[in-house]
């Protein structure tokens, strides 16, 4: 009996460990629907990015772990960060005024674009970050992985710190202002240009820091951006486009339901049954978990 | 003069809305455009308010050329536009969306509460719903909070396209009433469909016609006017 709910209990933190990967990387995709409106789908070849240079980063760094992980982080987060920054200044600033479905077909000429370089400079092979986490410790009777309690206490407190910034600091409330009514946002004097290339940012650290707490356990490889973006879009329809904490519940969702049936039934069948929950959802509910039928002014 | 708009000429495409249009409104003064739809006022407020760049002209405001600056630069500058259609923050709290209104100002918190009183007073039913989503609001409060906003950085010019708009007629009246207290800081150019209404507590007013002013003067000398009396106040 106590196994059992040992392994449950495994299971369970395993789920939650991978949806807090999936909703911070569907965080990144939603701020920046939630702004332009455009469905972001080079977003998953941020984070892609973000790990290779967590992976360089901590190759140079040296062979003390402490330091050469966390000049990973670093690296990735700023790595990822700077790429949303150059993706809007480059292509989507200029698309603007186009119709918005240039603005797609340019989001996936971003994917394949970025997913491409990777692969020619770094090769197909898989690439690993080496984490100073990398022991069990004992919570009461469970024998828990230090690299996933990491990942669960920074990715809550980076989602906290993230409500704080929304809901609590000037820049943070024009944010979701620009995404409400971006005239509005021009009226009250906010230069909405500014605002969206910082959304741009913070979408872009998002995903680095979910790549280098994940890159440990999953590993580093090209197309590793395009898997999660699939997932990271799903997660975002499903819990409402532009809507904040329909990303984490979804993203929270799909980890558990893909954990619990990985860790009972059948792991191939894994997507198909996440992925068939989220369509039913979608089925019963097509506005999303938290979505809102009224659009905006 | 505060504001002094010369010769200003605003195309859509091809399509001329503004056809060289004179206007000047002076410190403490109420001035309304009088218009049926399309004639340009909301053309014209968008101008000033620097979302539309005009093709020639020019739009001094306290002796500075503003013609073509963004609209952020505008409200910097003193001129708030409060748009028919409101473009409030539907899912922020009348709080947020006044604390908004003060972004240009951000830094100095004292003069944000100072400015929170101000339209609290103007405004007394806001400070109930201080904490309510501005959505959920019904269409006169709405109203009331986008004049708030717009009021919130202190600005020496107030452009109001269509106040009355979703408003009760005793609502209205005593938006018109907020007019007349707050024009000594703040001129204000109205535009109206209810042109008797703007024009008892308005200084002066323009008559605009298909881009261009048709006539102006002393508010009564307008409203007077016999064929404004038949086209605009249907006696």
């Amino acid at each position: 009996m106590m196994i059992e709910i040992n392994y449950f209990i495994n299971v369970l933190i395993g789920g939650l460990v991978v949806g807090f990967i999936y909703a911070l990387t569907a965080l990144g995709i939603t701020i920046i629907y939630g702004i332009l409106q455009i469905p972001d789908f080079s977003h998953g070849n941020r984070y892609m990015l973000g790990a290779y240079a967590g992976f360089l980063a901590a190759s140079i760094a040296g062979n003390m772990l402490e330091i050469s992980y966390i000049a990973a982080i670093l690296a990735a987060v700023a790595v990822s960060a700077l790429v949303g920054v150059l993706s809007y200044l480059l292509v989507y600033r200029r698309l603007l005024d186009a119709p918005h479905i240039t603005s797609f077909i340019a989001a996936i000429g971003l994917l394949m674009l970025l997913e491409g370089f990777a692969l020619a400079v770094f090769g197909p092979r898989y690439q690993h970050i080496h984490t100073p986490f990398d022991y069990m410790v004992l919570v009461g009777a469970l024998r828990i992985s230090a690299q996933r309690l990491v990942i669960l206490l920074s990715s809550i407190a980076t989602i906290a710190f993230l409500f704080y910034f929304l809901k609590r600091t000037i820049t943070g409330i024009a944010l979701e202002a620009v995404a409400q009514s971006p005239i509005g946002a021009r009226l009250v004097g906010i230069n909405t240009d500014k605002i969206t290339l910082i959304a741009f940012a913070i979408a872009g650290a998002l995903a680095g820091f979910a790549a280098a707490l994940i890159a440990p356990i999953t590993l580093v490889y090209p197309i590793m951006g395009a898997e999660l973006n699939l997932k990271a879009f799903v997660i975002c329809v499903v819990g409402g486009l532009g809507n904040i904490p329909g990303a984490i519940a979804g993203g929270l969702v799909l980890g558990i339901v893909e954990s619990i049936y990985g860790g009972y039934f059948d792991i191939r069948w894994k997507n198909l049954v996440a992925f068939g929950i989220l369509v039913a959802i979608l089925i019963l509910k097509p506005e999303g978990l938290f979505g809102k039928k009224e659009r905006r002014a | 003069m505060l504001l002094e708009v010369k010769d200003l000429h605003v195309a859509y495409g091809s399509y001329e809305v503004l056809r060289g249009v004179n206007l000047e409104i002076d410190y403490g003064e109420i001035v309304s455009i009088i218009g049926s739809n399309g004639a340009g006022k909301s053309t014209l407020f968008r101008t000033i308010s620097g979302f539309i760049k005009p093709k020639s002209g020019s739009i001094r405001f306290d002796g500075e050329e503003i013609a073509g600056k963004s609209p952020e630069e505008i409200v910097t500058i003193g001129i708030t536009h409060c748009p028919e259609g409101r473009f409030l923050f539907p899912d922020l709290s009348v709080y947020k969306n006044l604390l908004l209104g003060y972004f240009t100002n951000r830094r100095d918190k004292d003069g944000f509460k100072k400015r929170l009183e101000y339209v609290f007073e103007i405004f007394p039913v806001l400070r109930e719903r201080i904490n309510q989503r501005a959505g959920t609001m019904s269409g006169g409060e709405q109203q009331m909070l986008a004049i708030a906003r717009a009021l919130m950085p202190k600005p020496k010019l107030l452009l109001l396209d269509e106040p009355s708009f979703g408003l009760s007629p005793k609502l209205s009246w005593s938006v018109f009433e907020v007019l007349k207290e707050i024009k000594n800081d703040t001129a204000v150019l109205v535009s109206e469909q209810n042109a008797s209404l703007s024009l008892k507590v308005s200084d002066r007013a323009y008559v605009i016609e298909l881009g261009e002013i048709r006539l102006s003067g002393k508010a009564d000398e307008v409203m007077a006017n016999p064929e404004v009396k038949k086209a605009y106040l249907g006696i």
